[in-house]
């Protein structure tokens, strides 16, 4: 019975990345249609880039909310990456990335200690964190935008490879499959989803709380770091404004990919796909010529057809699936005649 | 065989030719019947969308056919519709940067790209200047020294030549906020040094920040100043409210603030605010608008290109009418 309810969760896990996957497919096709221009090599290249920012920091603020808990400073902390990558960068903007990386790491030990040990709600903690990170971002660069003449930089990153991509869309791709590979093939993966699922069962079959915190705060922080540091190196510009609405993109991502705020459920895959699908959704906006709160609108909407719609289609494959098997069940247990 | 080689030699000659074409045709075509992306920021703030209209109603008039692209003074974003521009292939492009620095390494693109680019209201750092066409737009640090010139005049007719003042200033670390202070400041010390600045906090172009930041100098200074500098006529409104909270009668005051926009507009007609300096976002849009058909047409444009900035008292406030939608 265990193995076929583990067996008819995998496929309805299947079937609901099917169907963003359609769905993404669905507003591709949609938008192809409203504007000629939608589908060639510049605008795909666009959409990639966006990815490259909007995937990285989805893809560490997922990882939080699969293991039960929630990174707000995820914003933030690409603010504070940029402005400590050009303060410290300088020619060498590897060395700058380094430290904003490792200032990023050290943030989601600290969100973790706390989270874990003090057993404050890491929704709690992470307020705290996001707005010691904002003042942080305030006082580095003494209130004003801080830039560099080295555009160089900026155009390594994000000169065209293959036509669509760049260094900064491969580096994020690089992300998720090392994301995949330890959710897949490692026993930390399966402690963060246990984690998230049932804390207690989890804690007493075994799973190591203490480290699947770690690992998904300091990843969360990591890649928020990362991709804050790039973005400005691109930009050639930091600022303490950068990043203000990325943390409510990126949860709206992730949800829309699949992981659920209650934690336990969700993966990379689903994840990129919604991180394309809220993508593409604004690319598609703006080659419309929408407006701020057109776009806002839209991504509202997505979001409330992505949850209800989940959560009836999962209850209906359920239901579709219990029956098929009561029959099943019933066939085989009827008298021979 | 001879013949079959020159068949081919002369297809791929018009081959060439037919793809030289379109091109040498791109780079003298006319104003008329071009395509133009506009990329410009959000209209939920009113000079933007003034702009944007003006900008739209001059292009018409040009015959230019033009598609618009906004985004919420997101750099990031701009940079990804700077991408998506230049898959459609445009005629030209017009940007307002949602951040001058951080505009650079699109400009940049642009250029490689072969596309004609004028940049307007926000002016990136000058030794980008190769990067750009035409830029057209406010000259803030004229912005400020015709402001400056207004409060000396303000100060004169109450027979001060020497006082002190407070000033506030938009988002800290703008090129508005930076250069408006810039060309404030140092007029002030040319022509008036007798007149002092005590203190300065930013207003943030918003009216309910400005009323606050108002209300600490008054606190501080209240009865040492006789004037008010604002970088914008809102935020004026901001510190009228708050010297009237801390009873301070705002006529008493010299207030001078920047734009001409509604609410400068009728401090002026009550007698309120001294001056203002106008800048006008129908200009704005209908110079970039010029500079974006002139440089279809093959004429010649300036690299830079401001705007005028005249200084408006009560008696010159019907300049501003159109400004203001009046």
């Amino acid at each position: 019975m265990t193995s076929r309810k583990n067996g008819l969760m995998r496929r309805l896990g299947g079937a609901s990345l099917l169907v963003r996957a359609g769905l993404l497919v669905v507003i591709l096709g949609v938008f192809s249609v409203l504007s000629p221009n939608f589908i060639n090599g510049y605008n795909v290249y666009a959409l990639m880039q966006t990815f490259a920012l909007l995937g990285m920091v989805t893809l560490g603020l997922s990882l939080t909310m699969i293991a039960g808990e929630f990174d707000l400073s995820v914003g933030s902390m690409v603010a504070v990456a940029g402005l400590i990558t050009l303060k410290l960068g300088g020619s060498s903007m590897i060395v700058g990335t380094l430290c904003a990386v490792g200032f990023g790491v050290i943030v989601g030990l600290v969100n973790a200690a706390i989270s874990s040990w003090l057993r404050v709600s890491s929704l709690v903690v992470t307020v705290g964190t996001m707005m010691t990170l904002s003042g942080l971002a305030y006082w580095i660069g003494g209130g004003q935008v801080v830039s560099t003449d080295n555009i160089d930089a900026g155009m390594f990153l994000d000169d065209p490879i293959l036509g669509i991509f760049s260094a900064r869309s491969l580096l994020a791709f690089a992300a998720f499959a090392a994301v995949f590979c330890l959710m897949r093939f490692t026993r930390g993966g399966r402690d963060i989803v246990a984690t998230g699922s049932r804390r207690q069962v989890a804690a007493a079959a075994g799973a190591r709380l203490g480290i699947s915190l770690a690992i998904v705060f300091v990843i969360s922080a990591g890649l928020s770091a990362l991709a804050g540091s790039l973005i400005a190196i691109s930009l050639t510009t930091a600022s303490p404004e950068l990043g203000a609405n990325l943390m409510l993109q990126a949860a709206s991502a992730a949800i829309i990919g699949g992981v659920a705020l209650s934690g336990g459920v969700g993966g990379p895959i689903g994840v990129m796909i919604g991180v394309f699908i809220l993508a593409t959704l604004n690319n598609g906006l703006s080659a419309m010529g929408a407006n701020a709160s057109a776009v806002l609108f839209a991504n509202g909407l997505v979001l409330l057809a992505v949850v209800i719609l989940d959560g009836r289609l999962a209850r209906a494959l359920l239901e579709r699936l219990r029956e098929h098997r009561a029959r099943q069940h019933l066939a085989a247990a009827a008298p021979a005649h | 065989m001879s013949k079959s080689l020159n068949a081919l030699l002369a297809t791929a000659a018009f081959a060439v030719a037919a793809m030289a074409g379109p091109l040498a045709t791109t780079a003298s075509a006319a104003a008329e019947g071009s395509k133009v992306i506009l990329l410009t920021v959000t209209d939920e703030c009113s000079y933007c969308a003034l702009h944007k209209k003006a900008f739209l109603e001059e292009a018409a008039k040009h015959g230019l056919e033009v598609e618009v692209k906004i985004n919420n003074f997101d750099p990031a974003e701009q940079a990804n519709q700077v991408d998506q521009a230049l898959g459609e292939r445009p005629d030209a492009l017009v940007v307002w940067p949602a951040d001058a620095n951080a505009i650079v390494p699109s400009l940049r693109k642009i250029k490689t790209a072969g596309v004609p680019l004028v940049v307007t209201n926000s002016l990136p750092d000058q030794k980008y200047s190769k990067f750009w066409d035409a830029f057209t737009g406010p000259d803030d640090i004229g912005n400020g020294s015709t402001s400056a010139e207004a409060l000396i005049e303000g100060f004169k007719e109450r027979g001060l030549d020497e006082g002190n003042i407070f000033v506030l200033v938009g988002p800290l670390g703008t090129p508005p906020q930076i250069q408006r202070l810039e060309g404030f400041t140092k007029t002030l010390e040319e022509k008036a040094p007798g007149i002092k600045i005590l203190g300065t906090q930013p207003g943030n172009w918003d009216q309910t920040q400005s009323t606050d930041a108002a209300a600490s100098l008054f606190t501080q200074f209240g009865d040492k100043v006789q004037g008010v500098y604002a970088e914008a006529d809102n935020m004026l409104a901001g510190v009228i409210v708050a010297a009237q909270r801390a009873g301070i009668d705002p006529k008493s005051l010299v207030l001078v603030g920047h734009n001409c926009s509604i609410e400068g507009v009728t401090a002026l007609e009550n007698g309120t605010q001294y001056a203002t300096v106008l800048q006008s976002p129908i200009d704005d849009g209908i110079y970039a608008a010029q500079a974006v058909a002139n440089l279809l047409d093959g004429k010649e444009v300036e690299n830079i290109t401001y705007l005028p900035h005249p200084m408006i008292k009560q008696a010159q406030v019907k300049d501003c009418y159109p400004a203001v939608g009046k």
